[in-house]
């Protein structure tokens, strides 16, 4: 028997009206997210992965069209909530911690003042047990402070709070949360949210575009590019056997895995009106492209442990690597 | 070997009137004295490139500032040799450019300034060089700012700095926020210039891997002093300071086989304006002696041209 997932997203299509005619912002996406899993969601600038999140919050600003064949949160379909049902779910059942935290606040308003807004009558003592959760015991005397008072990391940490410990929500959607830190404060913050997931089982759909963040800490990934999932697998899989072009060289472009003075090597071209093309968006810049891939739209197939959205997934992987036995 | 940059005891001191706010912050406070750089000494040789590693406040940008003349050492010198010609690549080319002005019109002011022996037509030349050494087409020379995207304006800013013919280019995070099949070309173009131009780079960067492929010599610097400095793969590789083992421990690695404990460091870097006494990074250390309060530790070998400032480690064998 196979357990409901906490979240399920199938077919998400996100259209942006705009002044020079529709643009897809996200196409075709599915993937599902388990209790207590953390599903990272990686790819660059305009990629839509911030979108997903948002389509999951319905919080698209109102030129964004959202279709989906189903979005279910805990079995109740949010395509179809009204916007009373919604509020009930923000905050509550889904969590999002923003991508940064000072410009998530009002500045101007003591931050205890903003915790009522979110926490209402709960009493000090509660509040002050939250704060001790994240590690912000030395802030509840100086919550008549204002954000600007408080570093990136001590906000953060709050915001984390409120969205992941306040109203114990069971999904928490994190925007690219550690971007903004310093390396020392953003391994607190990961570990702050990997504690919390392993303490409340929540389940975690982690937006990064750096690949390190995505490594220490999903279970599994979603690569995106130009509005597409194009290839979706267990987080070792992803990195040990990246069977889309895409992934692969993205894994190449990474400046680690090379020695001072040696030359990376980068994607040539560029993603811009990739989302357009009519065949895979990846072609005009991919070293595998045969004619079929400019002219038709691969299809997300299983290939050993990953789905991949390409005509050419194995060709791709695997010229000098063993086959993966058919799953 | 010919040094490019030497600065010796640079220090930097910013004071802080009493505050007109209302805040507690404010109230709190009166003339205060902000530590943002305290005794920094190193060398560049030419051609080279010295990274100076560490997170918000530690002092890196303001030890650029200083050598770009924006602000002058409260104690110290910081020099360079020979011509003193540098120029500045920022972080954020959004506000680095004027968004009312062409790409061309940025690359032309430079040259009106630094170049009064040119025309028209040899500023049009040189800015075609320009656009060729960083990989541009020449349409972008009407083009504006936010016609184009983040890589390439950054691209802008490198062409722009050039202009003046520079020996030594300060690079103030200049891939930071940048997608990886961006930055890892920005990184390429850094390095192709470097050894075609015979520049010296000052590399301002919390991105150690971005440090890793360009940096011959490391500053590790931490709320305003250097903690360990030295050869690139000496520091990277074998790290001696305390902190330089907790910062490059922390940075997230993309290889899930090598998931890290992810036990950072507790708390975070205290206040510059009242630093703690004798090492600055006693407050978070986890080997801290009572020694670590009393004297701030001097710098010594813990390898050849590697120098650690650690009183744990300065009677250690290695």
């Amino acid at each position: 028997m196979t357990t409901e997932p906490l979240l399920s997203v199938r077919d998400l299509d996100v259209l942006f009206d705009t002044a020079r005619g529709r643009v897809p912002a996200v196409r075709g996406v599915s993937f599902e997210l388990a209790a207590g899993e953390v599903f990272g969601l990686v790819g660059e600038s305009g990629s839509g992965k911030s979108t997903v999140l948002s389509a999951i919050m319905r919080l698209l600003p109102g030129v964004a069209v959202a279709n989906a064949s189903q979005m279910n949160f805990q079995g109740s379909d949010l395509m179809s909530m009204s916007a009373g049902q919604l509020r009930g779910i923000r905050g509550t059942g889904i969590g999002l911690i923003p991508q940064r935290p000072m410009t998530s606040l009002s500045p101007v308003t003591p931050l205890r003042k903003q915790l009522r807004w979110f926490l209402g009558d709960m009493p000090q003592s509660e509040i002050v047990d939250l704060l001790d959760q994240v590690g912000l015991r030395a802030v509840a005397e100086r919550l008549d402070g204002y954000p600007f008072e408080f570093s990136g990391g001590q906000l953060q940490r709050l915001l984390i709070m409120l969205a992941a410990l306040a109203r114990r929500p069971s999904l928490l959607l994190a925007d690219e949360p550690t971007t903004t830190l310093d390396a020392t404060v953003q391994a607190q913050v990961l570990r702050l949210i990997l504690d919390l997931r392993d303490r409340l089982g929540l389940g975690v759909v982690f937006v990064s575009h750096d690949l390190g963040v995505i490594a220490q800490v999903c279970d599994r990934v979603g690569v995106m590019y130009a509005g597409r999932l194009v290839e979706a697998a267990p987080i070792g899989e992803l990195f040990d056997n990246p069977r889309h072009p895409y992934t692969q060289a993205l894994l190449r472009a990474l400046p680690s895995r090379y020695k001072r003075g040696e030359r990376i090597k980068v994607i040539e071209g560029t993603a811009a009106g990739a989302n357009r093309l009519p065949g895979c968006a990846f072609a005009p810049r991919c070293p595998r492209a045969e004619a079929m891939c400019r002219e038709q739209e691969p299809e997300t197939r299983s290939v050993g442990g990953a789905l991949v959205r390409c005509h050419f997934p194995e060709d791709a992987a695997g010229a000098n690597k063993p086959k993966e036995a058919a799953a | 070997m010919t040094i490019a940059i030497e600065a010796e005891g640079l220090t930097k001191h910013f004071s802080l009137k009493q505050g007109k706010g209302s805040g507690p912050w404010f109230r709190a406070r009166g003339m205060r004295t902000v530590h943002a750089v305290d005794d920094v000494g190193f060398k560049v040789a030419s051609g080279e490139t010295l990274a100076i590693i560490g997170e918000s406040g530690c002092g890196k940008s303001t030890v650029a500032r200083l050598l770009l003349g924006l602000t002058e050492p409260t104690a110290g010198s910081i020099t360079i040799s020979g011509e003193r010609r540098v120029q500045l690549v920022a972080q954020n080319p959004w506000s680095a450019l004027n968004r009312r002005k062409t790409i061309g019109h940025a690359l032309n002011q430079p040259l009106l300034i630094h170049r009064p022996d040119l025309d028209k037509d040899g500023r049009e030349a040189r800015v075609q060089e320009l656009l060729d050494l960083t990989g541009l087409p020449s349409d972008f020379l009407l083009r504006y700012p936010a016609d184009v995207s983040g890589g390439e304006l950054q691209r802008v800013t490198i062409a722009r700095a050039l202009a003046a013919q520079p020996r030594v280019l300060v690079l103030d995070e200049p891939t930071a926020s940048l997608d990886v099949s961006v930055k890892a070309s920005l990184v390429n173009l850094l390095c192709d210039l470097r050894d075609d131009l015979g520049l010296t780079y000052l590399l301002i960067t919390h991105e150690i891997d971005v440090a890793r492929l360009l940096a011959d010599q490391v500053l590790v610097m931490y709320l305003g002093h250097v903690v360990e400095s030295g050869d690139a793969d000496q520091v990277f590789d074998n790290p001696v300071h305390p902190y330089t083992r907790s910062l490059l421990d922390s940075v997230p690695v993309p290889d899930p086989r090598r998931r890290k404990e992810l036990l950072p460091l507790a708390g975070e870097v205290p206040s510059a304006v009242d630093p703690p006494s004798g090492c600055r990074f006693r407050t978070r250390c986890p080997h801290v002696l009572p020694k670590c309060a009393e004297t701030r530790p001097t710098a010594r070998e813990s390898g050849e041209g590697h120098l650690t400032a650690c009183h744990l480690t300065a009677w250690s064998p290695s």
